[in-house]
């Protein structure tokens, strides 16, 4: 029997604006398996990014269901929601989101302060980030702020923020969107070493075909409905 | 715009700071200008002549031959403290002699019975006729119609005397007032050499004339002697009333900084949101100058606004203000004229230009290029910062400046609120420091809160400053509060003297020593009194224009009491030299000696009623002014005053049981003025009542602009904390986790920052309490533990409020942000 990290079943969005009720997902069904790779692409605007919210509990659905990690997240509030991604589900966003006022050491330890206590006493939290940061080669950089790092500086930093805690599953959102394509190489080129080193589940948006194709899976959204490449 | 504006919350802030500041500012305003007008109103029907010339001995009758020459109208007037009694009951009362004619200016009103309404009249009391005030006739229980014996004198009491234009006085007086003929005063036999006598010429005439005679009397006045006309007829304001406007004056002006530093903070987050769109504007095109134009606008828009708004809530506040303190003056305050408004107008002006206008030069004048790349939530450096600093400094200056007279009081306020900023920055930088190397980032939302402090530096360090000189200056004013309204209350003791008793003569002193034992009066002491004028030092003659200070010229032209005592008074400390007999030589009060430069060892002349006197200064004293004794500036061994012309003072506490204390005493001395100061306590208990509400009521405005910087501190970092705390989300932090973060953040910060401004307030409120109020000055820890424990609750409570919906920001925001 497959394991599977996520399951979505006719999932669907609405937001309500002025004037009616506007439909940006329809009917979608999605099964990752534990360690798979799966590519979502499509247009600006078609969705992607709400479809990944709701598959990371960061929204709640207006129809369906979606099981992550074998919990139902329509069953869950905002918080169970979020205890249940702590120190399991990792994130790279398009503009990397690190905190500005943290060095790139403590931007990684952020996710391992959340662990109950004991997992992850600050030195042995300390031990584990920098060597995440060593694997995404910014050893040198620990203690440089945001400001100080190159946007595929950051990205590194964020993927290294991602895999410290050795998440089951990894949502990436335009994770090249804002490097150019050297960097954007370099940065993907870690993503996949380190999701196979580790046996993560991931689930990519993006708009790049190249990238996509490096996933065991794709699928396209389109005008919210989503189907199999 | 400006309705679009006014929907972010740090616009509102903004204009939240104006509007305070403004309040303030005209709030004070109106009430100051109204008691004014009200004093100048007062001073005019209290005036009852165009000018006087007073005097505390008989004037020479050639002023009033040069007055008639130039074809002024004159009169003349006695009038000094005196006992009237009728029957068994006695009372204090002002004793007033008056010519025909009299007032020149204003009018007398009478009735004819207790209770009905005055009318006015053009008659004066004859000869053998008194006519007295209401309250007078009440206490001594006797109607017009009955005898009143003023000293050895009886007189009928014809009408009660409602009200007297030249009434004179202070704006607390108590002995109600009894008019009698200048021909009558001779039989009472009442005017002894020292029965405090007032003795005025009143004048009347054309304003050339006026002028005239002015100018032939300033030369011609002796030391004792004073022209009086309108402009410095103002009666003097008491100590209370003058600390009291003091303290409102002083808090205004903290409430402009307060309200200084929530502008330059609600400025701040506004910038950190208008970068973006200033960079979007410039890279379409917008010039530096239109820019400028376009927030200039916005600004004006709000300084508008502001200012209505400001103004509109001083107007009414000053109501409350007239509605506690109005009823001092005795008089109905005039309405408030349009003066303040331009106060409150100048007031917001250079708030905004001082602590706006930079930071909004900041923004526009960077490249836009740079701003693009630039992290948005990037906070300035200290170079950015101090040219905003140095014009915040510029603006405090400036409006410290223009509110003149108070030159120590603003050059204090000012160096303690800079001196505060930069400790607080400084320290609070450090412990933030600090606290990186102990605090550990681990699980829980209450370690994750203390470890934030650590993490976020720069963050905690501006929270902690612009807190720390909030409560700083919240602890300082209400410190200086409490140790004034303390100290109004402390001068008026439950066991003090209530019963001075003057004008007693050498050869009363063994009846009267007989009266008092008799009844059970021991602690009391007789200090005898003789007026003398200062007029050498060390054998050089001296005057009042060997001195440029108005004090020590009004020192060295008066007439005081010197007295004598073997031992030193109870209420008096030495502080230098020796006292008593064996030095052989004089004592003086410490403030006296200071004024007028003289020191241990000078000898110094002086002039008792043609008698000459020369003694070394042997000793200083501190004098304990308001103890309820006599007491004394200048003080002889007791045999330098023997042939001399003298009196006696004493005082004594009656035991609120005795209540024949009074009448007894003037029976048996009808010519001792037994002055019951119970009433007076009473009144000046009533007074300080009402003048700590007043004090309380101003101190509330800086409370709200104190609350108001907290609440604009928090929000400059409202937009970092909303994408922060959508990130801890992401990663796996609970609601409860993220809220027990910020309160334990917020209350943490609190009270280190209360212990900070706290501990500097005690430090700038000695200061102030020493140098400013002349005030004695404990240390107490109370205020410190306030700052400590109130800073903690009002900042968690601020912190909580203020990002309770920070805290529910979804998640999703991130994606979003990333797709915008």
């Amino acid at each position: 029997m497959t394991d599977y990290r996520i399951r979505a079943r006719e999932l669907g969005k609405q937001v309500a604006i002025r004037g009616g009720g506007l439909e940006l997902l329809r009917g979608v069904d999605l099964a990752v398996a534990a360690g798979e790779a799966v590519a979502i692409v499509g247009a600006s605007g078609s969705g992607k990014s709400t479809l990944l919210g709701l598959l990371a509990g960061l929204d709640h659905a207006s129809h369906g269901s979606v099981e992550l990690l074998g919990e139902r997240l329509e069953a869950l509030d905002e918080d169970r929601r979020a205890r249940l991604r702590a120190g399991r589900v990792g994130f790279v966003f398009q503009s990397f989101q690190l905190l500005d006022g943290l060095s790139a050491l403590e931007n990684v330890m952020a996710p391992l302060a959340l662990l109950p206590r004991g997992d992850a006493r600050a030195a042995e939290a300390r031990a584990r980030s920098t060597r995440a940061l060593r694997a995404v080669g910014l050893g040198e950089r620990l203690a440089h702020f945001p400001s100080q790092l190159s946007g595929g500086e950051q990205q590194r930093v964020a993927l290294a923020r991602a895999f410290v805690i050795r998440p089951m599953v990894l949502f990436a959102d335009e994770p090249t969107g804002n490097l150019d394509r050297n960097t954007g190489e370099q940065v993907i080129g870690r993503l996949f070493q380190l999701q196979r080193e580790q046996g993560a589940t991931l689930v990519l948006v993006t708009h790049d075909e190249r990238l996509a194709r490096r996933c065991d899976a794709r699928y396209r959204l389109d005008e919210g409905v989503l189907s199999r490449c | 715009m400006l309705r679009r504006d006014l929907r972010r919350v740090e616009i509102r802030l903004l204009l939240l700071a104006l509007v305070v500041a403004v309040m303030a500012v005209t709030t004070v305003g109106f009430f100051s200008a109204r008691i004014e007008g009200a004093m100048r109103l007062q001073a005019t029907a209290l005036f009852g002549a165009d000018l006087v010339v007073r005097s505390t001995r008989p004037l020479p009758a050639r002023y009033r031959q040069a007055a008639r020459a130039v074809g002024l109208r004159v009169v003349s007037t006695v009038s000094f403290p005196s006992m009237a009694r009728a029957g068994d009951s006695a009372q204090l009362v002002r004793l007033k002699a008056v010519e025909p004619g009299y007032p020149l200016r204003g009018r007398l009103e009478t009735s004819a019975r207790l209770g009905q309404p005055g009318a006015p009249t053009s008659a004066l009391p004859a000869a053998g006729e008194a006519w007295v005030e209401a309250r007078g006739l009440q206490r001594l229980g006797i109607a017009p119609g009955d005898r009143l014996q003023l000293g050895h004198q009886r007189f009928r009491v014809t009408r009660v005397l409602t009200f007297e234009a030249a009434a004179g006085g202070s704006l607390f007086q108590m002995a109600p007032r009894v008019l009698i003929a200048r021909d009558s005063l001779e039989a009472t036999g009442l005017l002894r050499p020292a029965s405090r006598a007032s003795f005025e010429l009143l004048l009347a005439g054309a304003e050339r004339a006026l002028a005239v005679y002015r100018k032939q009397m300033a030369r011609r006045l002796r030391p004792w002697e004073r022209l009086q006309g309108i402009e410095g007829g103002r009666p003097e304001i008491t100590s209370a009333l003058e600390r009291a406007t003091r303290f409102m004056r002083l808090a205004t002006l903290l409430t402009i900084v307060l309200a200084g530093a929530a502008i330059a903070l609600a400025v701040h987050a506004f910038n950190r949101r208008e970068r973006r769109a200033v960079a979007v504007r410039r890279a379409l095109g917008a010039t530096r100058g239109w820019l400028w134009r376009f927030y200039l606008r916005r600004l004006a828009a709000l300084l508008s606004v502001g200012v209505a708004l400001g103004a509109l809530a001083g107007y009414l506040a000053q109501f409350a203000l007239a509605g506690l303190l109005g009823d001092w003056i005795g008089v109905p305050l005039p309405p408030a004229g349009p003066g303040p408004l331009w106060s409150g107008f100048v007031t917001a002006l250079l708030s905004l230009a001082g602590f706006a206008a930079p930071p909004l030069h900041r923004l526009i004048g960077t490249p836009p290029l740079r701003i693009l790349r630039e992290p948005i939530d990037a906070a300035p450096g200290a170079v950015q910062i101090l040219p905003a600093a140095l014009a915040m400094v510029a603006a405090i200056g400036a409006f410290l400046w223009w509110q003149a007279g108070e030159a120590r009081l603003a050059g204090l306020l000012l160096g303690a609120v800079i001196l505060a900023g930069v400790v607080l920055w400084g320290l609070a930088w450090g412990l933030s420091s600090a606290l990186r190397g102990v605090l550990p980032g681990r699980a829980g939302g209450w370690r994750m809160g203390l470890a934030n402090i650590a993490r976020y530096r720069r963050r905690s360090a501006l929270l902690m400053a612009a807190f720390g000189l909030a409560i700083f200056t919240l602890v300082l004013l209400g410190g200086v509060r409490d140790d004034l309204i303390g100290a109004w209350r402390a001068s008026v003791p439950a066991d003090a003297p209530n019963h001075f008793l003057i004008g007693i003569q050498p050869g009363e002193l063994d009846a009267l020593r007989a009266f008092l034992d008799q009844r059970g009066l021991r602690s009391y002491h007789l200090y005898p009194m003789a007026r003398a004028r200062l007029i050498a030092r060390n054998g050089r003659p001296i005057g009042p224009d060997d001195y440029p200070g108005e004090r020590a010229k009004r020192l060295v032209s008066r007439e005081f009491f010197l007295s004598a005592a073997t031992r030193l008074p109870a209420a008096n400390e030495l502080l230098a030299g020796v006292w008593g007999t064996r030095a052989g030589g004089l004592s003086l009060e410490q403030g006296l000696a200071e004024t007028l430069g003289l020191t241990l060892g000078d000898r110094l002349g002086f002039d008792l009623a043609g008698r000459r006197l020369s003694l070394p200064v042997t000793s200083l004293r501190k004098v304990h002014w308001d103890s309820m004794q006599p007491n004394f500036f200048v003080m002889l061994p007791p045999e330098a005053l023997r042939g001399l012309d003298k009196t006696y003072i004493t005082s004594v506490h009656v035991a609120a049981g005795d209540g024949g204390f009074t009448a007894a005493l003037t029976r048996n001395f009808p010519g001792i003025t037994d002055l019951d100061v119970r009433a007076l306590l009473a009144q000046v208990r009533r007074i300080i009542e009402q003048a700590s509400a007043a004090v309380e009521f101003v101190f509330a405005f800086s409370l709200l602009a104190g609350v108001v910087v907290l609440l604009a501190a928090v929000q400059t970092q409202r937009s970092e904390r909303r994408r922060e705390s959508a990130l801890w989300k992401t990663l796996g932090a609970t609601r409860r986790m993220l809220r027990a973060a910020v309160a334990s953040e917020f209350l943490v910060l609190g009270a280190i920052a209360g212990a900070l401004g706290g501990g500097l307030a005690l430090l700038s409120g000695w200061l102030l309490a020493t140098r400013v109020f002349d005030l004695a000055y404990l240390p107490s820890p109370w205020p410190w533990l306030a700052g400590v424990v109130g800073g903690a609750a009002l900042l968690g409570a601020i912190g909580w409020w203020m990002l309770r919906g920070v805290v529910a920001v979804a998640p999703m925001r991130l994606l979003r942000a990333a797709q915008g």
